[in-house]
């Protein structure tokens, strides 16, 4: 193990190693994570594979016949030890429309009963601010969100549904996210959007990446049909907003 | 176009090379093979590059008739094959003629069977990968398992040549794997390790485990000792690697498969190294493992010597025609080639 007071360094099985840093899900954790994967991206070893970064770590994969393990920490370390603060690139808001009507809004009256709300005032909280997307995972182009207000934290359900509509928008605890692909789960789910998250046939196939904004915005069931079709045909996409770095 | 007609799909089938690489980020699993080893071996018996994507059998069960004359090579867990109904050796290039039946019988042990053609399949890569993703429905035949009826195209070019005589490769029954009921898992300890009671972490790489019938290509779910967390088994979603054994809160370890998340929010014991993989691969319902911890530099040391080992197990019957046997010659007139076969009287 390596340390560096924003930094330490670990074997993570013998084809990987992992760094780490401060345990918190905090915008200035994910800054540090992303600074540091997009250090490695730009100088990359030669034994690197592929780099998985999340809120508080940066999971680098390598290819241990070209590297062993103290010469990959090697490599890593130094490029911590020149990595600036994170440049921000301009920061992108997705626009994301979401039905939190019926059929789509399965447990809103739940998610509503247990913060002593009504369910427009649900709808409005969800919907108010933007969320920082930290990264992607579970299953492919799951996005990880930050930034839901306290006031609308809802336990999952006690038994999980066998089956969740790809697209819908749920409530666990203190995150919110969106089920990219029909799957069983045990969230609040409170509405759905028409949009794709996932398309194998599509490059890149993610709708989102990490370090963008998604702002969602409600929609009637009508529209959500019609953007559904449209979507479909691969005639929508959705409104990116750019504020330049700095602005934020 | 030569092609494979599905007669029987057996229990699972799917079509999977060596992985999906460059996509973790996004979320989408590696898949690919649960034992590399067998698939690359099988690959190399055929003369196809060692990472051509093969099908893998799960447990056997399967059917399969040629459209075509081809040569293929069957590896991995030992399952009755059967060529028109004749036993046929594994770990062997064998050939086929137009309408022959190749058949699996069920695995007498370990778990999953590589079929290599000769050539390779032709499928088009979703994310650069011929691999199955059977939960998002993507990679591999139509994105799901083989279905009776299906026909899997070969590549052009992967009707028999006639040179059989120097196709012939084997691997020797002493290099074989052997599959076994009870093994022992390399393993090297996680940094998380500090997040279990010692007499847990002790527990872990002393105890006997139980290979769970809930197991699946995702993960490999262990019975046995409950292993008892020191500061809760939550922890914030991280990156994962196929072969990182993580322990839920109901303390029984799961060691993650080839179609794993990406990432995972239970606290790490340990990792499975690279080696012992494809033993991972092969566990089945029932099974009993223990794990053996060992240190990141044994663990590359031995990823470099199964590289040599691989290719170090192939052999050739060029120079032995089989007493009895065959031998085939490619013998060209007037521009014509044509397949001449030997049968020794």
């Amino acid at each position: 193990m390596a340390m560096d007071p924003d930094y330490a360094v670990y074997p993570f099985g013998d084809a990987a190693l992992i760094v780490e840093t401060a345990d918190e899900i905090s915008e200035s954790a994910y800054r540090r994570i992303r600074g540091l994967a997009e250090a490695v991206a730009k100088s990359p070893p030669a034994a690197l594979i592929e780099l998985i970064p999340s809120y508080r770590s940066l999971l680098v994969t390598y290819d241990s016949l070209l590297a062993d393990y103290a010469s990959m920490e090697g490599a890593i370390l130094s490029l911590i030890s020149r990595v600036g603060a994170f440049e921000e690139p301009a920061h992108e808001t997705i626009r994301i429309p979401v039905c939190y009507e019926s059929p789509h809004c399965l447990d809103l009256d739940e998610v509503a009963r247990h913060a002593g709300l009504k369910p427009e005032e649900v709808v409005t909280l969800h919907s108010a601010n933007a969320y920082l997307v930290y990264m992607l995972g579970f299953t492919p182009g799951f996005p990880y969100l930050g930034g839901m207000s306290e006031r609308i934290a809802t336990p999952r359900r006690l038994s999980p549904r066998t089956k969740i509509p790809a697209g819908s928008v749920g409530i666990a605890d203190r995150q919110t996210g969106i089920y990219p692909m029909e799957s069983p789960g045990g969230w609040n789910i409170i509405g759905r959007t028409p949009l794709s998250l996932f398309d194998h046939t599509r490059e890149p196939p993610a709708l989102l990446k990490a370090g963008q904004y998604i702002q969602f915005y409600p929609i009637h069931s009508d529209e959500f049909d019609r953007i559904a079709s449209d979507v479909g045909r691969g005639a929508w996409s959705p409104e990116i907003e750019t504020t330049p770095r700095g602005e934020v | 176009m030569t092609e494979i007609l599905v007669k029987s799909p057996g229990i699972q089938t799917t079509v999977q090379d060596l992985g999906r690489f460059g996509y973790q980020s996004l979320g989408v699993p590696p898949s690919g093979a649960m034992d590399r080893d067998a698939l690359e071996t099988a690959n190399l018996l055929v003369g196809n590059p060692r990472e051509e994507a093969c099908l893998e059998c799960v447990l056997g069960g399967v059917e399969l008739e040629c459209g075509d004359s081809l040569v293929f090579a069957v590896c991995g867990a030992p399952m009755e094959l059967r060529i028109n109904g004749k036993p046929a050796p594994g770990y062997e290039t064998l050939r086929a003629k137009t309408g022959d039946v190749i058949s699996l019988g069920m695995a007498e042990r370990g778990l999953c069977a590589y079929i290599a053609f000769a050539g390779g399949l032709a499928i088009e890569p979703v994310l650069k990968s011929l691999s199955t993703y059977s939960r998002a429905g993507f990679g591999g035949w139509c994105g799901r398992l083989l279905r009776a009826g299906d026909r899997i195209p070969l590549r052009e070019g992967s009707t028999v040549p006639c040179d059989a005589a120097a196709l012939i490769r084997f691997v020797p029954e002493e290099l074989r794997p052997r599959y076994s009921a009870e093994i022992t898992l390399r393993a090297i300890r996680s940094h998380e390790a500090a997040r279990f009671e010692p007499e847990s972490v002790h527990c872990f790489f002393s105890e006997p485990f139980n290979v769970s019938p809930k197991s699946d290509r995702m993960g490999c779910r262990l019975e046995g000792a409950r292993l008892a967390h020191s500061r809760g088994a939550d922890i914030l979603s991280s990156g994962v690697q196929t072969g990182t054994v993580q322990v839920p809160g109901d303390g029984f370890p799961i060691i993650l498969r080839v179609d794993r998340q990406t990432t995972g929010g239970y606290a790490r014991i340990a990792h499975v190294i690279q080696a012992d993989l494809p033993k991972l691969g092969q566990l089945r319902p029932g099974d009993t493992i223990r794990f053996a911890e060992t240190t990141v530099e044994a663990a590359q040391e031995a990823w470099k010597k199964r590289e040599a080992a691989i290719v170090g197990s192939i052999r050739e019957k060029t120079d032995q025609a089989p007493v009895g046997g065959t031998r085939h010659f490619n013998v060209i007139v007037n521009g014509i080639a044509y397949d001449v076969m030997l049968r020794e009287i």
